[in-house]
């Protein structure tokens, strides 16, 4: 299959730099054809992705390609059919290919808006690779909760990389993983910050009351800009949860939070008593 | 928990007359200055429109800068220096929202920073003026107008056209008959022809990576949006061309736009329930061409972005205002015995007095919508259904992954 007829409708930068010169007629007619046999086009335009530094352009490959991510789930839907998955697999297959970490990530990004349970193996083996594991993150997270057990395999691997620990705890409470409850407590007592304040917002997001009295300790011993997100916190979780064990959150923020520019929160903590 | 929609706004309105919980300022202690003297003002974002922002919002309060934060060391330390040079100079926004002599703050930073920054402010108890456009993403939005209903501080948009058109009689009428919903089915188009810069804010595609100055710490400017390779465009003005941090000109310079036009015809509360372009295939990274976009209200209310800078004019629906003559004598009757609504209050004014801003959350994040919407009927290239309540599409979940879009660790809504 020679893919370069469905490349040339697709514009290069013209005056200034810009996609101006583009022609709807043309690329829609590019599309329809491609998306015919969507897997074996998928398939060739990823091997002419380049790496960003790398000498020439991939500029038409890449609007074609993700031209086909956005529009393929519509496709299903019109004819009940299933070149989605198909078409998300090949993509998830070069994940193991011998391309540069951009490539991948660019990849990954297309996954992100197309791809569905089939391609989170795939994309979850990144969440242990510096340099690209936000970006699995990201995606991990938009395709939904049933990635959850990808952060979950992922964790232990990374307890060492601050990095890559803050990504796979940060996807975790994103997805509101209950069976990460222990992970986001263990959090609490990190050296870093950032850490820290994940484990207080896992445990806000799974909303869990038997958390409570931890997730309280460890709020007194934020400092600073950690102190203001920390009482967020307080607040978000509490409206999670019955009136009672909300009410001692509110106690807590009233007997915690007595700096004279903190008489704000004081306030809040007052009118929801 | 989420809050249903309607629920909120009738929460939101009722508490803008009862904001109770006055600021630090106001309050004063130990070391602070006393109740009605000077508030304590600061900008983050200290390029490009910065300064106006600034001024934009202490005017008519007694201010004086305190604070000021950029990514690029230089320009907050030039900034300071020109305003005042005793305030305290912050590369980090956090640091400077610890500080308890800050009591408003101007946000001008590019867009993918303005919901992070405007929630955390709220969170640090502070009132906030925040550029235009409000959000990147429809989701960014809710949890703004979510924080600031918590945290009952005051937010305004950096867009002010929603003023005058409050004091227009024709624009009060129209808002009359548009929330008196006597005019059902709805037969008015609001037509918006060219002024969305797509050639000035369309994006460069393909340029080599180049490693960014010393002063620009990178990956923080980048914050929760993806990390990618360097390249100038990125920063400053162009910022807009890329999908990572802006919408082009659909979103530069369309909430001045409709924001008004969202008050004169009493969207504030609601988003389109129908959005559709014509558009090409849009690129990954950059900002481009589009023809038109057309977004249909429950009501049948349509606006059309016409851009007039590409591809064929708009040709399906004739522009139309909506009048007291499309209503029975009788309902114009009804209409003409309404009160005005209230007077819109300035940024100034709701600090002082602690009520809602004209251009308060739910407003300036419903005119975002608009701007957004549009952009992703472009992106997406198909008609799209919308629940303005569950600010979700209907039966498109690869579109709903564009109205929360995950953000990059640590940062989240």
């Amino acid at each position: 299959m020679d893919i370069q007829s469905y490349l040339d409708p697709f514009p290069l930068p013209a005056k200034r730099g810009i996609l101006s010169d583009i022609n709807k007629e043309k690329t829609e007619k590019s599309v329809q054809e491609a998306m015919k046999d969507p897997e074996a086009v998928a398939s060739l335009l990823v091997k002419r992705l380049l790496d960003p530094g790398a000498e020439g352009n991939d500029i038409q490959v890449r609007h074609l390609l993700h031209t086909m991510a956005v529009r393929i789930p519509n496709y299903d839907r019109k004819v009940n059919g299933n070149k989605r998955v198909k078409f998300s697999l090949v993509l998830a297959k070069s994940l193991s290919g011998n391309y540069p970490d951009r490539v991948k990530a660019f990849v990954i990004r297309q996954l992100q808006i197309c791809g569905g349970e089939e391609v989170i193996p795939a994309i979850g083996e990144f969440l242990i690779v510096d340099g690209i594991a936000d970006d699995a993150a990201q995606a991990l997270i938009a395709i939904g909760k049933v990635s959850a057990e990808q952060f979950r395999k992922a964790l232990p691997e990374v307890k060492n990389n601050s990095i890559l620990y803050r990504n796979v705890l940060h996807g975790l409470a994103e997805l509101a993983d209950d069976l990460s409850k222990e992970s986001f407590l263990e959090a609490l007592v990190n050296e870093d910050d950032d850490c820290r304040l994940l484990g207080l917002w896992g445990l806000t997001q799974i909303g869990d009351s038997s958390t409570l009295e931890s997730f309280l300790k460890a709020d007194q011993k934020e400092k600073g800009f950690s102190r203001i997100k920390a009482a967020s916190y307080c607040l978000k979780f509490a409206e999670k949860i019955q009136k009672k064990d909300a009410a001692k959150i509110y106690r807590h923020l009233q007997k915690t939070r007595t700096l004279p520019e903190e008489k704000y929160l004081q306030q809040i903590a007052v009118s929801a008593l | 928990m989420k809050s249903n929609r309607r629920k909120f706004l009738k929460t939101s309105v009722a508490s803008a007359a009862s904001f109770q919980i006055v600021p630090r300022h106001v309050i004063g202690g130990q070391g602070h200055t006393p109740p009605s003297e000077t508030y304590g003002a600061a900008l983050i974002g200290c390029g490009g429109r910065g300064p106006g922002t600034y001024e934009g919002m202490v005017r008519d309060l007694p201010s004086k800068l305190v604070a000021a934060c950029d990514v690029q060391k230089p320009r907050v330390d030039g900034y300071i220096k020109r305003k005042n040079p005793e305030a305290k100079a912050y590369n980090d926004f956090r640091k400077l929202l610890e500080n308890p002599d800050v009591d408003l703050v101007a946000i001008a930073t590019p867009p993918h920073w303005h919901a992070l920054i405007s929630i955390a402010a709220a969170e640090a108890g502070k009132d906030v003026l925040c550029e235009k456009p409000m959000t990147r993403f429809i989701a960014e939005g809710r949890a703004v107008c979510e924080a600031f209903e918590r945290y009952k501080r005051i937010f305004q948009i950096g867009t002010f056209g929603r003023f005058g058109a409050s004091r227009s009689s024709t624009s009060k009428t129209i808002h009359k008959i548009m929330r008196s919903g006597l005019l059902d089915p709805n037969p008015g188009v609001h037509i918006k022809k060219g002024g969305l810069k797509l050639h000035n804010w369309s994006g460069k595609p393909g340029l080599k990576p180049q490693i960014p100055s010393a002063d620009l710490d990178w990956d923080f400017y980048c914050g929760p949006s993806p990390f990618k390779p360097y390249v100038q465009p990125r920063v400053g003005g162009t910022h807009r061309n890329y999908w990572d941090y802006e919408g082009g000109g659909m979103c530069d310079m369309g909430q001045h736009h409709f924001d008004p036009q969202q008050w004169i015809y009493g969207k504030d509360d609601t988003s389109p329930v129908t959005i559709e372009a014509f558009a090409p295939p849009s690129h990954p990274d950059v900002t481009g061409m589009w023809a038109w976009v057309e977004l249909t209200y429950a009501d049948g209310f349509t606006i059309v972005m016409d851009s007039k800078e590409w591809g064929p004019g708009y040709d399906r629906k004739e522009s139309k205002q909506v009048s007291l003559s499309q209503l029975s004598e009788e309902d114009q009757d009804k209409i003409k015995a309404m009160p005005d609504s209230a007077p819109l209050l300035t940024f100034a004014e709701a600090v002082k007095q602690r009520k809602q801003a004209g251009g308060h959350p739910e407003a300036a994040h419903r005119a975002a919508c608009i701007l957004h919407l549009a952009n992703l009927a472009i992106r997406l290239g198909r008609k799209l259904q919308y629940d303005p309540e569950k600010e979700q599409f209907v039966g498109d979940e690869e579109a709903n992954r564009f109205v929360n879009v995950p953000m990059r660790s640590p940062w989240h809504l």
